[in-house]
């Protein structure tokens, strides 16, 4: 393995970062945990490649890690030369329009490498952006239309398949920067140039997935109000009739396709997600689980809330409509009929969404909690810990919630929906040995009988949740933890640099 | 499934115009006949030459625009333009060939055969479509509701026994088009063992969150000017209950949802109906549906047993016997007003 490099260009790295969307410019928990990843491997050196839409005066959110050698940018929508009316049409356009097809339809890694092949052909007479903005482009996306939807409004489907071949010829004429391992952080654009930097360079390439992108993008465009129905298919699910909502929904399952059938190795950071990655085609060999962790050494020692202090439980998180707080709101409600003297506390800051938090503020009066709910807005949990009995969580999305970690390592139990690795955090993976039993409780979404019901459970029966504490603070000790996780990535990342190149690679950038 | 307009089809109406086209190469020759038998017979003049040279040499012309006459219709070419000038040249002489020389230019007579055959082609009932008018149908059909396609499958049915896909697609419709009666199925997603769908459905919940107490604002709002009589009562009480049991309620709004509802309850089994309910007797018979279980649920839960084995009894007769549905029902229709 290399030592830390200070060059920023042109030298190769162990390791390259692709990552969309988020680092260094979006804090949040992806963004927080590559920053963690980075910095947990020292003594390996790193390059990232961020992919933007546009060009952005935004400010950094992360001091770039001093292992981080360079920080490339991919700009997904800032695609194309000057547009070009008059061009010599090189040989092979009909083999680029069927293969670029192709892989915005089906993906893989055929269709991959078929682009590859067709691109370079036709590269050195009609370079990528120049091709994008000429009338090579206007007639594949005429041909396009008449494949898909030779009904529907041209003028949506041309605007949304620009915008979709765009980003992916962005992504196919960005120059790989040299690295012995790619790592991608998503599917999507990151995932095809993870896919093109296996096929063009014969390197490993890591695929690790916090949340399954597919998923959430097909959410997304299934709710959406800006992608127009063009064909009226009423209530009906079994119309076959193509419409742009599907082309979007396609474009990103073939993206995923190619990632899954090309990169050595999918991560994921817990099991329920694998069912989904296999489900877009990732291969069964190539699945793996790393739990996120964290620091234990910050909750060590502290002292456990006893059976006589006031009876307090606890929200940790932001106060936005994500966390579903007013569930939380309202289970305390019922909790106070049966516990008169509860205290609950929503730790967390309030101004990320101020709408959503009058909304609380105001249901908190108008239940007449203000004696029971209390906002403390941002503060060092740490110095709460030991006051709170049980921690719940209500979101209605998480992937795997640090703040569950955090409260099993203080020993507390916890109430949370059913969301994310939630489930197999308190209650452990199926193949647990051996198994621990229950550190917590789950209950389902946007229920806050369930969830008073739960805590109830957990205040007045001090003897199980002192179990489900110590219970769920020995499954964090023994799998979540950031030691862990960082000696997971550094062993794959040793064994992946130090592995040969596979095939015969194209020279990088 | 429509198509688009081939480009063949075009050139298949291209070829046929050339068929019937007039060709420049006969054009030319028409006006050269004009012109030359115009400078014999002006050479003619001028030599004071006999009549019998003036008759030989117009029929020698004649005879040349007969021959192209003869070529048109051997090469299956339109002869209108050529026998035009034979006739013309024969009764006027060369200011005739002239003239239909340049009619032939000028495409005026091509114009009419264009109208005369589309004239034809109504009149003869002909199945050739145009063009344009297959693309505007292709279109317009394409994008319209697919009345050949199966029915809208239930949502609940879908959504416990449908495929994933399905399953979110069905959740979209719901994001996209809310509608109260969702509301149970949101839930059987919300509480779905598939981690997606649940995922999806808390989003779907998060988004129609808004639209929920909206709709339950303009319900309370709406109650005090409510119309006499059950069936509206009924179809409010009804919304209400699904509204209160989505779980997208404030604990707030809940408490007035379900003050709302008892005060509705109380009125459509106390206050006297103007008339009995009738339930499926056509018209909107998911709603009657809906009205029907509702004022079920409400007479079970305040235990009006004998109300409701009226209703069920009415229902049954109704159903053997629709002609003899009114005059039972109005007999044995739950009686307003009366203890259990």
């Amino acid at each position: 393995m290399t030592g830390a490099l200070t060059e920023t260009t042109g030298r190769e790295t162990d390791v390259c970062i692709l990552v969309e969307g988020c680092y260094p410019y979006v804090p949040g928990g992806v963004s927080g945990w590559i920053d963690w990843l980075i910095r947990s491997q020292t003594g390996t050196s790193f390059q990232i490649v961020a992919l933007w839409p546009k060009p952005t005066t935004q400010p950094p959110r992360y001091a770039l890690p001093p292992n981080v050698v360079a920080l490339h940018h991919l700009y997904l929508q800032d695609f194309g030369a000057e547009p070009v009316k008059r061009l010599r049409l090189p040989d092979g356009l009909d083999e680029l329009a069927a293969a670029l097809g192709e892989l915005m339809g089906r993906g893989g890694r055929g269709a991959l490498a078929r682009v590859d092949q067709a691109v370079r052909r036709t590269r050195g007479r009609l370079p990528l952006p120049v091709l994008f903005n000429s009338p090579v482009a206007w007639e594949i996306a005429r041909q396009g239309y008449g494949a898909d939807m030779p009904y529907g409004s041209f003028l949506h489907y041309f605007w949304a398949w620009r915008a979709l071949l765009g980003g992916l010829l962005a992504t196919l004429e960005f120059p790989l920067p040299k690295a012995r391992v790619y790592h991608t952080i998503s599917t999507g654009y990151a995932g095809v140039l993870a896919a093109r930097a296996a096929l063009e360079t014969g390197r490993p390439t890591l695929l690790t997935e916090h949340g399954i992108y597919t998923n959430e993008r097909r959410i997304e465009l299934l709710m959406a109000d800006w992608v127009a129905d063009t064909v009226d298919k009423g209530h009906a699910i079994d119309d076959p009739r193509f419409d742009l909502r599907d082309m979007w929904v396609r474009a990103f399952e073939a993206y995923a396709r190619t990632c899954y059938e090309c990169v050595t190795e999918v991560i994921t950071l817990y099991e329920d997600n694998q069912r989904a990655q296999r489900l877009l085609g990732a291969p069964l060999q190539s699945l793996r689980v790393v739990a996120n962790g964290i620091d234990l050494k910050r909750f060590a020692g502290l002292r456990q809330a006893g059976d006589r202090d006031r009876p307090t439980v606890a929200l940790i998180g932001r106060v936005v409509p994500i966390k579903d707080v007013k569930t939380f709101i309202s289970a305390a409600a019922l909790l106070r009929t049966r516990i008169p003297d509860v205290h609950a506390l929503i730790l967390g800051p309030t101004d990320e969404d101020a709408d959503y938090f009058d909304e609380c503020a105001a249901l908190v009066a108008s239940l007449g909690l203000e004696g029971t709910v209390e906002f403390t807005g941002t503060v060092n949990i740490v110095e709460y810990m030991s006051r709170i009995h049980v921690v719940a969580l209500t979101s209605l999305s998480e992937s795997q919630p640090l703040v569950i970690l955090e409260a099993g390592a203080a020993g507390i139990p916890f109430v949370a929906t059913n969301v994310g690795s939630c489930r197999e955090i308190l209650e452990g993976r199926p193949d647990e040995t051996p198994a621990l039993g229950p550190g917590g409780i789950v209950t389902g979404l946007v229920a806050p009988g369930e969830v008073a019901a739960a805590l109830e459970s957990l205040l007045t029966d001090h003897a199980r949740r002192r179990r489900y504490g110590d219970t769920l603070r020995e499954r964090v000790k023994r799998v979540y933890t950031a030691e862990k996780a960082a000696d997971a990535y550094r062993g794959l990342y040793r064994q992946y640099i130090e592995a040969p190149t596979h095939g015969v690679p194209r020279p990088a950038a | 499934m429509s198509k688009v307009m081939q480009p063949a089809e075009h050139g298949m109406a291209g070829e046929a115009d050339a068929v019937a086209r007039v060709s420049v190469t006969e054009r030319l020759l028409l006006l050269a006949v004009a012109v030359v038998e115009a400078l014999a017979l002006f050479g003619l003049a001028r030599a004071e030459a006999p009549v019998l040279a003036f008759g030989a040499v117009h029929a020698a012309a004649l005879a040349a625009i007969g021959l192209l006459v003869l070529l048109a219709r051997a090469r299956g070419r339109d002869t209108a333009v050529a026998l035009l000038a034979l006739v013309a040249c024969t009764a006027i002489g060369p200011a005739g060939a002239l003239g239909a020389a340049l009619l032939g230019v000028t495409g005026g007579q091509e114009r009419s055969r264009r109208l005369i055959e589309r004239w034809y082609e109504r009149i003869a009932m002909s199945t050739a479509i145009d063009p344009e008018m297959r693309l505007h149908a292709d279109v317009e059909v394409g994008r319209m509701l697919d009345p050949s396609a199966p029915s809208p499958r239930a949502f609940p049915t879908v959504m416990t026994s449908g495929r994933l896909v399905e399953r979110q697609v069905i959740l979209g419709l719901i994001a996209r088009h809310f509608d109260p009666a969702y509301l149970p199925t949101l839930k059987t997603a919300l509480e779905s063992p598939e981690p997606v769908l649940r995922v999806q459905a808390a989003a779907v919940a998060a988004h129609v969150g808004p639209a929920v107490r909206q709709r339950l604002r303009d319900r309370l709002a709406a109650l005090p000017g409510m119309a006499e009589g059950q069936g509206p009562a009924l179809t409010a009480l009804a919304e209400l209950e699904l509204l209160i049991g989505s779980g997208l309620l404030d604990e707030t709004e809940r408490l007035q949802a379900r003050e709302a509802a008892a005060q509705l309850g109380d009125r459509i089994v106390v206050a006297p109906a103007a008339r009995p309910p009738r339930f499926a007797s056509g018209g909107d018979v998911a709603a009657e549906t809906v009205r029907r279980d509702t004022l079920e649920r409400l007479l079970l839960e305040r235990r009006r047993f004998a109300d409701l084995r009226a209703l069920r009894s009415a229902e049954r007769i109704a159903a053997r016997h629709p002609a003899a549905r009114l005059r039972r029902l109005g007999s044995r229709r739950p009686r307003p007003g009366a203890a259990a």
